[in-house]
């Protein structure tokens, strides 16, 4: 998970905001970055092996304090991924690894007043449902601060026990070359951003023609199937699905825990029905094909020395749909928007689907799913 | 075992002589008033009566005598100096945000000067090697990548720590502000216009006729030189409450440039104030802490050497920074030894002055190389805190005047937690011996400050009443973590 990163951004309108400063905001993450002390940490590589591990010293997150001539209206009017860079300062760990932050927190102050708080994470961290844990956890606090309470439960961070009988190479995380001390994944290809909004409306016409199956399954069997006849010839045949886990449904989980399957198709993707696709993604639920423990075995194989990349190894799909997403507060309102980004997949792409908040206007429909999308660029064959 | 035999021996005959020398009016007195008692049992009470009866006293005798008797006991009471109280005082106690551990200071270092590993070499092996803890607070303009000096962050800084120190000292003593008559300020390195007295005095609508004093560019001694001051115009101002606001303000003085001599007190430097009451009214003679008996103060400017050893100066690229020359520690020694010259003979017993004297005249007269020698300075002092400038400084102090690690463990701790705050560094040293426990009524404690310039100064203050461990204060929530070891060397 080394070479992936997580961005999240929230936005708050000015209402939510009144009344808190800057430094009430880096006084409650001080309270909460007492429990959440290893995303203080920095990466050394051990005297003997070289393996790197986090040394918790208590460097800190990277803050930083930014200001937009916009309003949060007007920005989110003309938002798209270029756009969004700005407000999540983000680099990647290395090439001094001693002196590069796991986590920052960028704080953009709008003209309206609102603000927009983008977080830029390490996937070596925990997976984007402790992201989201780690903002709600925050989001407590600063409501805390001012009653001046005892802090949150300490997160605990899970590791898997059992191990395969006969550990075989995961399929849903492949090997790169060696980074080196720059964490950062070089593509083969441009990748680039899009992301589309789905009412109600168009999930349930989608569940009406595909049958019983979740709003999830049916949207990756949509893409799938949409992706494979973009790339005839070479569509992809193996997709990675990753949700939350339901056992480690505790608010208060730091790691990388979410469930991790593969879900091979034994037929042609492109021409196939959308119902068969999705009765294979939702049945695969049941299986035992959940690849965490293989991945962790490759990885331990040669002692954590090969790189790996599991977003884009093959085509991913992410459920973010009780990621909690809109659970953070500030003064008990809401954000206005909530939106997380994968920085660094693989050429094969990664789609994340989380919900858009309550009452944000599409077709006057009051829940929607907003899809953001990750794709290879073929210059010969793209066409969307 | 002949050896432990003679050290126990030497170490009895070393207590009967000073027990000896110490007490020998006492010793001398008594065999003389035993001898007038045993005359006077001998005389018999008739022969007594009769002695006092062949005195002829007349009126106008009587009557002179006693007016001269009265009259010199005025003039001795009216010239002696008025006793002056230490009521209470506050030390400022930074919050966590300002907290900057060493992780931080070094990648923080690194980021701000990117065009010189060396340098960022060189503040970490100062760092790892300096006796600070991961505790010390920086002001938030500073945490800022640059840092962000500006006025407006200096005036902000400064209001927070004066104002948060007198707040606490208002709380513990019950002063109202309209009962200042004296206030002195002291920051070495920041000087607004208009001064910080007066930021005092605006916020707290002190009186029109307060006399304000702001004491600037007198480095981490200011502290002892303020309390001076304070003492002298307690003396002429009859029944007076005098205000001492100690602090180094670091926002504008952080240094930006790469130069090593000047990188060192970036490394040191904390945030800290204090504020202290004095006064001189009877009144407060129950309830204060300490009665302030000496203060002496040794000034090596003379010396061109000592001048320029702690020097703000431009680099080669116009950054202002402190320059700390190499020969500091020789100097300091220099200064500390002319300090206690003067200090000596009002603290120390008679029989470590003897001792001086006689090896004084030996080395003179009969052998030169004699070993000087060097007065025991705990006889004369329970406490002592001596000035955290740096972990070589305290070093230097316990070696010269052969103290125990007990004797600088306020120093170092101080040092660990909250870094060298300059001139009210000797506040929270006392605030970790109060409330550790250790202050009893009678202990004396020794002050010693140095500062540019180069300046040595010593206060001396007698405590008036054993203090109970005070439940507030900047030690309050970690005295139970201290003492702690702190190695020579710490691996970042």
């Amino acid at each position: 998970m080394k070479l992936h990163y997580l961005k999240a951004v929230y936005f708050f309108s000015s209402h939510a905001v009144e009344g808190l400063t800057v430094m009430n905001m880096k006084e409650a993450m001080f309270y909460l970055l007492n429990d959440y002390y290893i995303t203080c940490g920095r990466i050394k590589r051990s005297e003997s092996s070289g393996r790197p591990y986090i040394k918790c010293n208590d460097c800190g997150i990277r803050f930083v304090e930014g200001v937009c001539d916009e309003t949060v209206d007007e920005w989110l009017e003309t938002d798209d991924d270029s756009k969004r860079n700005l407000l999540v300062y983000h680099r990647a760990i290395g090439p001094e690894l001693p002196f590069s932050p796991l986590v920052y927190l960028q704080v953009t102050l709008f003209k309206c007043g609102g603000i927009s708080l983008g977080l830029s994470w390490a996937h070596i961290l925990g997976d984007a449902f402790s992201v989201s844990n780690f903002i709600n956890n925050w989001g407590q606090h600063m409501a805390k601060v001012n009653v001046n309470s005892s802090p949150a439960l300490a997160p605990r961070s899970l590791t898997n026990t059992a191990k395969p009988e006969a550990p075989s190479e995961p399929l849903s995380a492949k090997q790169v070359n060696h980074v080196g001390d720059l964490w950062v994944l070089a593509n083969n290809c441009k990748m680039e951003t899009f992301s589309f909004n789905l009412t109600t409306k168009h999930l349930s016409n989608l569940q009406a023609k595909i049958g019983s199956v979740s709003a999830f399954d049916s949207i990756c069997a949509l893409l799938w199937r949409a992706i494979a006849k973009v790339r005839e010839g070479f569509e992809p045949q193996i997709i990675t699905v990753c949700r939350k886990d339901p056992c480690h449904d505790d608010s208060n989980v730091l790691g990388n825990n979410q469930i991790i399957r593969s879900i091979k198709a034994s037929f042609l993707v492109g021409e196939s029905d959308l119902n068969k696709l999705a009765t294979l993604i939702a049945n695969d639920q049941d299986q035992v094909c959940d690849e965490r423990n293989k991945i962790e075995a490759a990885v331990e194989k040669d002692n954590g020395c090969t790189d790996y990349i599991m977003y884009g190894s093959n085509l991913t799909f992410v459920n973010l749909e009780n990621a909690g997403l809109y659970e953070l507060e500030l003064n008990g309102e809401k954000p206005k928007l909530a939106y997380y980004s994968i920085q660094c997949v693989g050429d094969e792409g990664a789609v994340l689907i989380f919900p858009l908040p309550h009452g944000s206007a599409a077709e006057n429909e009051d829940r929607s799913t907003c899809i953001e999308w990750m794709t290879k660029l073929i210059s010969n064959y793209y066409k969307m | 075992m002949p050896h432990f035999s003679n050290s126990v021996k030497l170490k009895y005959v070393k207590l009967g002589y000073q027990y000896l020398v110490n007490h020998i009016l006492t010793l001398t007195l008594i065999p003389v008033m035993a001898g007038v008692l045993i005359e006077v049992l001998r005389l018999g009470p008739a022969e007594i009566v009769n002695l006092w009866n062949s005195l002829h006293f007349d009126l106008v005798q009587i009557l002179c005598s006693c007016f001269f008797i009265i009259f010199v006991a005025t003039v001795y009471f009216m010239s002696k100096p008025r006793s002056i109280y230490l009521v209470d005082y506050a030390c400022y106690k930074p919050p966590v945000t300002c907290r900057v551990p060493f992780a931080t200071f070094m990648e923080h270092s690194r980021l701000n000067l990117s065009n010189n590993p060396k340098s960022v070499e060189f503040q970490m092996r100062i760092l790892e090697r300096s006796g600070l803890g991961e505790e010390t607070c920086l002001p938030p303009a500073i945490h800022y990548i640059p840092p962000t000096p500006t006025m407006e962050a200096a005036r902000g800084e400064a209001e927070i720590v004066i104002f948060s120190a007198m707040d606490s000292l208002f709380k513990k003593t019950g002063l109202k502000p309209k009962d200042i008559d004296i206030l002195i300020v002291n920051c070495s390195l920041f000087s607004p216009t208009p001064s910080l007295s007066a930021m005092v005095i605006n916020k707290y609508k002190l009186r029109s006729n307060i006399k304000s004093f702001n004491l600037s560019g007198m480095g981490c001694s200011a502290g002892l030189i303020s309390i001076d001051l304070a003492r002298d115009l307690l003396q002429v101002h009859p029944n007076s409450n005098a205000v001492v606001v100690s602090t180094e303000i670091i926002t504008p003085n952080y240094y930006q440039g790469k130069e090593r001599a000047m990188l060192l007190p970036n490394c040191l430097f904390r945030m800290g104030g204090a504020a202290i009451l004095l006064s001189n009214r009877r009144s407060e003679r129950r309830r204060a802490k300490y009665r302030l008996v000496h203060v002496v103060r040794t000034h090596k400017g003379a010396d061109d050497k000592a001048y320029r050893c702690v020097f703000e100066e431009e680099d080669k690229e116009g950054n202002v920074g402190i320059s700390l020359s190499k020969d500091l520690m020789a100097i300091a020694g220099e200064a500390l030894k002319s300090n206690i010259t003067t200090i000596g003979p009002l603290v120390l017993p008679a029989s470590e002055q003897l001792l001086f004297l006689l090896t004084l005249i030996g080395r003179k007269i009969f052998n030169p190389k004699w070993k000087p020698y060097i007065p025991d300075f705990k006889q004369a002092f329970e406490h002592f805190c001596i000035h955290a400038g740096g972990r070589a400084v305290i070093d230097e102090l316990q070696k010269n005047l052969q103290l125990s690690a007990e004797h600088v463990e306020a120093s170092r701790m101080t040092l660990h937690r909250f870094g060298n705050t300059s001139s009210s560094s000797l506040w929270y040293e006392m605030s970790y011996i109060e409330a550790k426990g250790r202050m009893k009524k009678g202990d004396r404690v020794w002050q010693i400050a140095f500062g540019s310039g180069f300046k040595c100064n010593s206060a001396v203050w007698k405590c008036n009443r054993t203090i109970k461990t005070p439940k507030d204060g900047p030690w309050a929530d970690c005295i139970h973590r201290y003492p702690v070891h702190i190695p020579e060397v710490v691996k970042l």
